[in-house]
């Protein structure tokens, strides 16, 4: 035997042994690799655009996100025990309702959801669905965005530390523990209360290799379960793809949205932009007078920015009335009325909004029709029921049902 | 044994000399500069040879429109460089097409790394738009270009053009006009579609003779007029329109008007 062969048989084993790694690592789904680190999560829908909004140091995995899962829909992330003072993101977002509250939802009349203190929110919700292509600001004013500076709330007694930014989805989770509309609560109660529930340190280990459980790993975590609510299954989407038909009301309601006759498809896409939104912020010609302090304005402090809040998605629009950033209409009958023709003049409308110049669409009663059953057709009836989106403990006395 | 541990090592060291050598890394450090140079082109928007005053009730058309500008965002594509002397050639050949948005400074020039033969140039041209073959639905899946779709009922593919502004109507309010050009449509009598058009055009720019001298950038500014769309030749009076998309007369007019409201500026 010469001495040079364990050489050659080392190379072999060392390649198996590489490409078995390589496997474990670049495979999706529960196994975890070799050296039991968190499972990376493959957030890819083939008809969404390639930009994603993931911060580089909160890729999503699949630990993390069950992780956030359970915090999502966990009461005590209020930081309290006490039945009357549970409160979570599943307080107000509802799968059922594309995880808006839902105009319908017995503890807030009309769709507008208050937090523990009983105060309204601002405005009312947008739906937490794809918002992992939402490159341009979150919030209805963009406000939450890469190009805001700001750190912490001097007024609610948060520090200005690079952790309490206003940069991306997680912040909006900070914010919310201590927002007077929402939790009202305390980072640091929350952090122990947290910890000290058996369940989770071992959930933070898989997810960030540490059982200790921090304010900015709390925020990765809801932040990462966020993301992965994707909406793509609508019946729509299954006509694009040929297994599903369209009524002949359906498709004149199609062709009225993506011709100039509705002229909805400028801010609203088509099946080109299938977000169904272009997630630009637009003045659609609701008021002459701009007095709402949390418009696009707000933000860019821009004078042509008043009055302008971002293009929703149509997307399961029909489980996400109230309508507008104020929730002024409760039917998507009375939206398409307003288009029809309750458009204001005003020089702050976006010039896109050719219809202001007539003061509306004026489409016929058929037509209005036809354009509402179009827009039925973008429910997606899988999103709202699909099990990994839900309540992972419904017995539990703690968990928002 | 021996042996087959040297035949295992010569396999190793070719492996090892082939990647070295051959692989696209090696093949772009030794690629030589001979003889050519680097060609770029910034797009200029401009009124009556001025830069514009965006959101500003500043401009008038050859209609006496009163209006401002508010955003401006195009295609355009397959720019040719003619010459006598070298061959002529496309820029780009692989990607033919680039947007313009004036929100977006990155996209106010283009340079792609394609490298481009030395010589003199006599003149440039570019399809406005985009070309039948390049047109098509789908292509693009990120904004800000997939926001440029053109709805598949009106002939599909993407905007050439949206340039939208406001005006005083002729009652003095506030009113919008969008000059949104691309694929138009042949309606029978009873008005429904009966086939596409695609209007599209190639802009030879006057006055484009340029160089390009070996291991040198040079660039061209092809500014834009907006205020030339508008015409003359033809006469568009905002106050017949709101949008253009489905209506083939006015967008064939604005395309005429369109051919003469592009120059450029060479910058050797």
């Amino acid at each position: 035997m010469n001495r040079k062969q364990p050489n050659i048989i080392l190379i072999i084993i060392c390649t198996g042994l590489g490409l078995f790694i390589l496997t474990c690592s670049v495979s999706k789904g529960f196994v975890r690799n070799l050296f039991d680190q968190p499972t990376p999560y493959l957030l890819k829908i083939s008809i969404f655009p390639d930009s994603l909004n993931i911060p580089a140091d909160n890729p999503m995995t699949v630990e993390g996100i069950e992780l956030g899962r359970y915090l999502f829909y966990d009461g005590r992330l209020s930081g309290n025990k006490d039945k009357k003072k549970l409160m979570s993101c599943a307080s107000c977002h509802k799968q059922e309702h594309s995880f808006e509250c839902g105009i319908d939802n017995p503890l807030y009349k009309g769709g507008r959801p208050h937090g523990l203190s009983g105060k309204e929110t601002p405005h009312v919700m947008l739906p937490l669905i794809n918002l992992a292509w939402i490159n341009e600001g979150y919030l209805w004013n963009g406000k939450i965005s890469n190009s805001n500076n700001t750190l912490g709330d001097e007024k609610l007694g948060v520090p200005a530390e690079p952790i309490y930014n206003y940069k991306n989805i997680e912040s909006l989770v900070w914010m919310s523990i201590v927002s007077p509309y929402e939790i009202a609560g305390n980072i640091e109660k929350t952090v122990n209360t947290i910890q000290n529930i058996p369940l989770y340190p071992p959930m933070f280990k898989k997810a960030f290799g540490s059982d200790t459980v921090t304010i900015e790993r709390i925020d990765k975590a809801i932040a990462q379960f966020i993301r992965s609510l994707v909406s793509c299954n609508s019946r729509f989407d299954r006509f694009m793809d040929g297994k599903a038909e369209l009524t002949t009301s359906e498709m004149n309601g199609l062709t009225l949205f993506t011709t100039e006759r509705g002229d909805c498809f400028h801010c609203h896409g088509s099946p080109a932009l299938p977000l169904w939104t272009t997630n630009l912020f637009m003045n659609n010609a609701k008021d002459i007078d701009f007095n709402e302090i949390g418009d696009r304005f707000s933000v860019t402090h821009n004078p042509r920015d008043r009055g302008k809040y971002r293009v929703p998605t149509l997307r399961n629009i029909e489980l996400t009335a109230p309508y507008m950033h104020d929730g002024r209409f409760k039917t998507l009958e009375e939206v398409l009325e307003f288009y029809n023709s309750g458009l204001k003049r005003s020089p702050y409308v976006d010039p896109l909004m050719i219809n202001m110049n007539h003061g509306g669409m004026h489409l016929t009663n058929k037509d209005l029709i036809d354009l509402k059953a179009f827009l039925l057709t973008l429910t997606d009836s899988t999103f709202i029921t699909n099990p990994q989106y839900s309540n992972p403990l419904p017995w539990n006395k703690y968990f928002i049902k | 044994m021996k042996i087959t541990y040297k035949i295992f090592n010569s396999v190793l060291v070719a492996f090892i000399w082939y990647f070295a050598s051959v692989s696209p890394l090696s093949a772009q450090k030794s690629e030589p500069d001979n003889n050519y140079g680097d060609l770029s082109f910034n797009f200029v928007h401009q009124v009556d040879g001025n830069p514009i005053l965006y959101d500003t009730m500043i401009y008038t058309n050859s209609a006496g429109n009163k209006y401002e500008i508010n955003q401006v965002q195009y295609f355009i594509s397959e720019i040719v460089l003619y010459s006598h002397s070298v061959d002529s050639i496309m820029f780009s050949p692989l990607i033919p097409w680039h947007y313009v948005d004036k929100d977006y400074p990155n996209t106010l020039i283009w340079s792609p790394d394609d490298k481009i033969p030395a010589g003199r140039y006599d003149s440039i041209s570019f399809i406005f738009g985009l070309s039948k073959n390049n047109n098509k639905s789908y292509r693009f899946k990120n904004p800000p270009e997939s926001i440029m779709f053109w709805p598949d009922v009106l002939g599909g593919g993407y905007h050439y053009m949206k340039i939208n502004v406001r005006y005083h109507n002729n009652n003095g309010d506030i009113s919008n006009f969008n000059c949104h050009l691309g694929i138009g449509q042949i309606r029978n009598e009873q008005k429904k579609i009966i086939g596409f058009i695609h209007n599209y055009f190639r802009v030879t720019l006057p006055a484009s003779s340029f160089k390009i001298s070996k291991g040198e950038i040079s660039k061209v500014e092809i500014i834009m007029d907006i205020n030339k769309w508008f015409g003359p030749p033809d006469i568009i009076d905002f106050n017949n329109y709101g949008g253009i998309m489905d209506n083939q007369e006015a967008m064939r007019s604005i395309c005429k008007n369109g051919s003469s409201a592009f120059s450029c500026r060479i910058i050797e």
